[in-house]
């Protein structure tokens, strides 16, 4: 047990280290740097070149990637080039904001779409299953931003319950955010619970038709015995994967929903980084993103392990 | 349908009310399109209480359907059209749920088919034979106690500490205890049991059904048992009703049924089963015979097959080794060891041992997709090799990868599941011309190849789907033959079909063998199949080989003690069951020993030696080889193993 998980981190570290690289040449590869970037388009050739001296650019990028790398590891990730600001601070706080927003969605989300995948699988080809299992199909065919739009058309402006847009800017406090976190958290929940609802519809009907599920029926089981200690184990497994890919999508689909809102979170920070090639900015963004994607799938593999008792005890060790 | 009327004791204690079940008219139907197609058609049945009953019939008669039907349990889309099923006086389908749970908890209870798939992977066992003792609901102790108390009437070894394991940390034999001890926990005064044994190897279903007689004696239980082994029936049962296309054709009295069918079905199955103390091929079953109604007269005409005159050898197998182990485990040997045996061109060979004796090990390295540690295996193509030279030689040491196309040709399969092993979206045609093109084989066609397993050309369009169970068969022996080989590995390829179809797949082997010259690997753990369509027989215990000799040689009375074991084990039709009944039997051991004879941990006849020594190979006759410590006289009169 501890050889696998052992196991499993050491490759997440190499993962994480693998994107890192590949994030810091990909922006090497793009033209301009942070020098230009920095001092405009009618800057003199030397000006720049000044500039890049103080900046360390003129090194080679492998040195250059192991200095940020030395850093980082220091939590120094260098400093915005629009703000001037620590880039970990930025960072930090809208990645404060967004955890909120996540939070709540994957929390909802995932209990939601655990509970209608069951109760979809439950009642196959009855109303509920068909409600349900059409509803998913819409979820899945609309791309976010309708949704978020619907969302607020439905619930702003019709019935103004939630503001439209988020007013408070960077550095709201929880508090401030609260109100205004329902909406967005509502357009991602939509789009992630019907990838999950119909992977757990799915396992559930699998599992339902085993043999072990007739077997706890037969014994006299109470249905709901049934259900919770003999189905859902098996079920919940092939949709933890399914699970943990949803929760790191989230990380994409904010961008998006937050840009929407306004949501000052990770989401709307990218996008003004993009916009203004805050190149430290995007970095750190894009190594975070990677770590999320890591993270989620060792969850994932981890409750795996719990679930699954083949996994803790092998066949052969008696 | 009534019962033996000559039975008069029979039918005046069914008058009383003592009857444990009773199935009246009962018809089972589901609905396809705007058809209603009945599964069980005016089904009427009754058993005493204290009694056995055997349900028998070939897949699809409907038998499950009938165990099933007596929990109140049905397929979703099946409904009951017709009839009642009543349970210690209970109609099991008028029951509210409420009662049919009360019903499932205390009075009837199902021993599932196959315990690996009907135990829950994610629970301890324990915690999923205490959830059935409803009468000590919340005390857990009580419940631990009486968990362990039901897996030592079962004889699981370990009960204790057995409580607290999975079900996928136990062999499928101890499974199938856990299964028992399951359905026993909720003091059922009927216990259900479909194919109990079927997915077991001999000696470990001889354990089980000794076991299961005994508790129905002690525990004075009625059962209802499907199977379509009528040994087993004949062993168990005291009543049988047998089912076909889901109406009860005959039903009384095993004993008498048995004895004297009165039903052309009856009297076509029992001759169908091949039997371990006659040679040759039974014949199929005509189902238009049986439509028709005539009941045969007179003896069987079994097939006898005749062993090709000259031997020339096609494979060579040379002390081949096979280790599973990572790393040496103290105590133990490699999986397989010292292997050596030939097939010759036109012989079937048959590789028999039980489960976990390394058969189909040896099997997937001939075929290449197994890596042997040592010893030599090759194919001869010498002689008189076909014009077109299709056929290859060489050597088998490498794995599929390494090996010429040549030689890929020349080794072909066929799988113990035919409906598993075809892809289910290719037709057959699809299925048959990937060999013929895949190894440019000329001359021949998909119809020719259709043709050569006796199926009709038309057949080419079909999926498998579409195909019954005995034709699937056919398709992948199809598939085999159309690459035009010299060696067919045949893994258990006649245990998953009825023994209807099986005589007709064991004659088309014995055509096949002799007009084309292929050599058969045949495995097996069916010792009367081995009987009718083997040449030669290779017994193996442990991943060694124990005996191995011509079959007549084998199946006579001088053998290794481990042969007789399986012999010893087969239950068959007419047998005296109760002289035969053996007690317990441990199972065979994880893995083989370092030093001294495989077999010596559960030998009657073990001495000293055979736990330090290999025993020596005593040469009985030129063809026949026992690997054993004591003398040729010692094996002729060796008593059955305990």
């Amino acid at each position: 047990m501890v050889t696998f998980f052992a196991k499993r981190l050491g490759w997440s570290v190499f993962t994480v280290l693998l994107a890192t690289v590949l994030v810091f040449s990909a922006i090497q590869s793009l033209p301009g740097d942070a020098a230009t970037q920095l001092l405009g388009q009618n800057a003199t050739p030397s000006a720049v070149a000044t500039m890049r001296q103080q900046l360390g650019l003129d090194e080679p990028p492998v040195s250059r990637f192991f200095t940020w790398l030395g850093k980082a590891l220091h939590g120094d990730f260098g400093n915005s080039l629009v703000g001037g600001g620590s880039v970990a601070g930025e960072v930090g706080s809208a990645l404060v904001n967004t955890s909120l927003l996540a939070g709540i969605t994957i929390v909802i989300g995932i209990l939601l779409s655990l509970v209608l995948g069951l109760v979809a699988g439950l009642t196959r080809d009855r109303w509920p299953d068909i409600s349900i299992s059409t509803l998913a199909l819409v979820g899945m065919s609309v791309p976010e931003f309708v949704v978020a739009t619907v969302l607020v058309l439905l619930f702003s402006i019709y019935i103004p319950i939630f503001p439209a847009v988020v007013i408070a800017g960077q550095n709201a406090s929880l508090a401030d955010l609260l109100p205004s976190v329902w909406l967005p958290a509502g357009a991602l929940i939509c789009v992630l619970a019907a990838y999950i609802i119909r992977m757990m519809r799915t396992s559930v009907i699998d599992v339902m038709d085993s043999e072990f599920v007739r077997t706890a029926i037969l014994k006299g089981n109470s249905t709901s015995r049934v259900v919770f200690k003999h189905l859902l184990p098996s079920a919940m497994l092939p949709t933890l994967n399914v699970i943990a890919m949803n929760i790191a999508w989230l990380v994409g689909g904010v961008v998006v929903v937050e840009s929407i809102f306004n949501y000052p979170g990770i989401g709307t920070l990218m996008i003004r980084s993009v916009q203004t090639r805050d190149l430290p900015t995007i970095l750190l963004i894009t190594v975070m993103s990677a770590l999320t994607y890591v993270v989620c799938n060792l969850l994932a593999d981890f409750a795996a392990f719990l679930l699954n008792p083949r996994l803790r005890y092998p066949r052969n060790s008696k | 349908m009534t019962l033996d009327a000559a039975d008069t004791t029979y039918e005046a204690t069914a008058v009383n009310g003592t009857d444990i079940v009773r199935i009246e008219n009962l018809s089972v139907s589901y609905r396809s399109g705007n058809r209603q197609v009945d599964v069980l058609k005016d089904v009427t049945l009754q058993l005493r209480r204290g009694h056995v009953l055997g349900l028998v019939g070939e897949s699809g008669s409907g038998k499950s359907t009938l165990a099933g039907a007596l929990l109140g349990s049905l397929r979703s889309t099946s409904f009951v059209s017709n009839g009642s099923v009543q349970v210690a006086g209970q109609d099991v389908f008028a029951l509210a749920p409420r009662e049919l749970r009360r019903l499932r908890m205390s009075e009837v209870a199902m021993v599932p088919q196959n315990a690996g798939n009907a135990l829950t992977p994610t629970m301890k066992i324990g915690e999923q034979i205490a959830e059935v003792l409803h009468h000590l609901k919340g005390n857990k102790a009580a419940q631990r106690a009486r968990a362990e108390e039901l897996l030592r009437l079962v004889r699981l070894p370990n009960p204790g500490p057995g409580l607290d394991r999975y079900p996928h940390q136990f062999s499928g034999g101890q499974q199938q205890r856990i299964g028992i001890a399951m359905a026993l926990a909720a003091n059922p005064s009927l216990l259900v049991l479909d194919e109990p044994t079927t997915g077991l190897d001999v000696v470990t279903q001889a354990a089980i059904l000794d076991l299961l007689a005994e508790l129905q004696q002690t525990l004075g239980m009625s059962m209802v048992m499907v199977s379509h082994d009528l040994g087993v029936i004949d062993k168990m049962c005291t009543d049988i009703a047998l089912l076909r296309k889901g109406a009860v054709v005959e039903s009384g009295l095993t004993r008498s049924v048995l004895a004297k069918p009165q039903h052309a079905y009856t009297r076509g199955l029992i001759d169908s089963v091949p039997r371990i103390d006659t040679p040759g091929i039974p014949p199929g079953m005509d189902q238009a015979v049986i439509d028709a109604g005539t009941v045969r007269e007179g003896a069987v005409q079994l097939y006898i097959r005749t062993p090709p005159r000259e031997a020339k050898p096609v494979l060579s197998v040379r002390d081949l080794t096979i280790d599973y182990r990572k790393k040496p485990v103290p105590g133990t040997g490699p999986t397989v060891q010292d292997v050596s045996f030939e097939v010759n061109a036109g012989e079937i060979v048959a590789l028999v041992g039980e489960s976990g004796s390394g058969k189909s090990t040896i099997a997937n390295a001939i075929a290449g997709l197994q890596k042997s540690e040592g010893g030599r295996m090759s194919l001869a193509g010498s002689g008189d090799e076909p014009a077109n030279g299709l056929r290859g030689s060489g050597n088998l040491a490498g794995t599929v990868s390494s090996r010429p196309k040549s030689l890929r040709q020349a080794v072909q399969l066929i799988f113990q599941n035919a409906d598993t092993s075809l892809n289910p979206r290719h037709s057959v045609r699809t299925a048959i011309a990937r060999p013929l093109k895949l190894f440019g084989v000329k001359g021949s066609t998909v119809e020719r190849a259709l043709e050569e397993v006796e199926l009709p050309a038309s057949f080419a369009q079909r999926l498998p789907g579409q195909l019954s169970g005995g034709q699937r068969q056919r398709v992948g022996i199809a598939r085999a033959i159309a690459a035009g080989p010299s060696l067919v590995l045949a893994d258990e390829v006649v245990s998953a079909l009825d023994v209807s179809v099986q005589s007709s797949i064991l004659r088309l082997m014995d055509t096949l063998s002799r007009d084309k010259d292929i050599g058969f690997l045949f495995i097996t753990h069916d010792l009367a199949v081995v009987r009718s369509v083997a040449d030669r027989v290779v017994v193996l215990y442990l991943g060694r080989i124990v005996e191995d000799g011509t079959v007549e040689e084998i199946f006579s009375n001088t053998s290794h003690p481990y042969t007789r074991l399986l012999l010893d084990s087969v239950i068959e039709l007419g047998d005296d069951h109760e002289a035969k009944a053996q007690g317990v039997r441990d199972e065979i051991p994880d893995a083989p020993p370092e030093l001294g004879c495989p077999f010596a941990s559960r030998c009657p006849i073990v001495r000293d030696v055979c736990r330090t020594v290999v025993p020596p190979a005593i040469q009985v006759s030129d063809t026949h080889h026992i690997k054993c410590h004591a003398d040729v006289a010692d094996l002729r009169q060796a008593p059955a193993a305990l």
